[in-house]
């Protein structure tokens, strides 16, 4: 039973110490601490943390802190009004990704470029064919070419 | 010692509002008003050496969000909750590696400033300094309800408003934070006793 009443007590000692219990409470534990020893020291131990952390001073503010936070501030402000289109655009120019995708575009380009200039300088500008003994098909290989590709 | 941060200042509602609707003066009050606070609080979080850098941040942020605050709640309140994100984003960033090779504290001025007040020197300044030790130690949770209760002296209301949760865990809080803090002290008091 005893036992019982030390441990809300002692859960209780900060609340008490903070005044932030119901004054029932405030009075059972005043009646509990004048008699069991063993709360009286947590209440005393208690007290030295809260004691000691009040008499630490609060650190003094830079004076120069809040002018400069204000700079920042005019800083950011002045980024957002003039500077919102360049920033996104230089975001977005400068994704690796979108660079990388880009390099890849042009080489394959220049690739099918060369391919074809190299084609179309090698290759013949007619074919004959001859499908029987007296018939001969010729063709133009370049407009051939042309058909295929506009045909892709 | 902290002052009453929390309580309905009207003047400074009506300049939360102007600085939404772009007043840069507005805002500018609310940086001078705000700027002790939020170093305090930064400095006992994170410690003195990024005090400044944390405070600056936690105002760059507030620039950026303060048009999205709808003032369901008491502005000091709101800002309260945006000073601990910052500070646990800021520290999971940049100092969880500094705190496994130093305790930063140590050499960071996050003890007690010395002054000569003879009724605020009767404590031994060492058992200050080992408090803050002590607290630095703390869980970020216990930590933060330390920090308001007994540096800025919130009632369990508002801490619980601040925090987002029930009084109740304000209290269990409180008294697990005390409770590790007060063996702390007690094994620091019977070491110094002890030749």
């Amino acid at each position: 039973m005893k036992k019982n009443a030390c441990k809300i007590v002692k859960e209780n000692l900060r609340g008490y110490l903070d005044n932030e219990i119901s004054r029932e409470q405030n009075v059972l534990i005043q009646e509990h601490l004048t008699t069991c020893v063993d709360c009286q020291e947590t209440y005393e131990a208690f007290r030295l943390v809260t004691h000691t952390a009040k008499s630490i001073e609060s650190p003094d503010v830079p004076p120069e802190l809040a002018a400069s936070i204000k700079q920042q501030i005019q800083k950011a402000r002045a980024e957002k009004q003039n500077g919102f289109l360049p920033s996104a655009m230089s975001m977005f120019v400068s994704s690796f990704r979108l660079k990388f995708a880009m390099a890849s575009l042009a080489a394959v380009s220049v690739m099918i470029i060369a391919y074809y200039s190299f084609a179309f300088k090698s290759a013949p500008e007619t074919v004959s064919v001859q499908i029987t003994d007296d018939i001969v098909v010729e063709t133009a290989t370049k407009s051939a070419v042309l058909t295929i590709l506009a045909g892709i | 010692m902290g002052y009453v941060f929390i309580q309905p200042m009207e003047a400074d509602e009506l300049l939360v509002e102007k600085a939404q609707q772009g007043d840069h003066g507005a805002f500018e009050m609310l940086v001078e008003q705000y700027t002790p606070v939020v170093y305090r609080t930064t400095m006992r979080m994170n410690g003195a050496r990024h005090a400044e850098d944390v405070t600056q941040e936690v105002f760059l942020q507030l620039y950026r969000s303060i048009p999205s605050f709808r003032r369901q709640s008491l502005f000091s309140t709101w800002l309260y909750r945006l000073v601990f994100n910052v500070c646990s984003n800021y520290r999971r960033r940049t100092i969880r590696e500094e705190q496994k090779t130093q305790a930063f504290s140590e050499q960071d001025g996050l003890s007690a400033p010395t002054q000569n007040n003879p009724e605020k020197s009767v404590l031994d300044e060492s058992l200050k300094q080992e408090l803050m030790k002590a607290i630095e130690s703390l869980p970020d949770k216990l930590k933060t309800v330390i920090i308001l209760r007994d540096f800025e002296e919130l009632s369990y209301d508002d801490m619980a408003r601040v925090l987002g949760c029930p009084v109740g865990t304000v209290r269990s809080r409180l008294h697990n934070a005390t409770s590790e803090l007060a063996q702390k002290l007690e094994a620091f008091v019977k070491g110094e006793k002890e030749p």
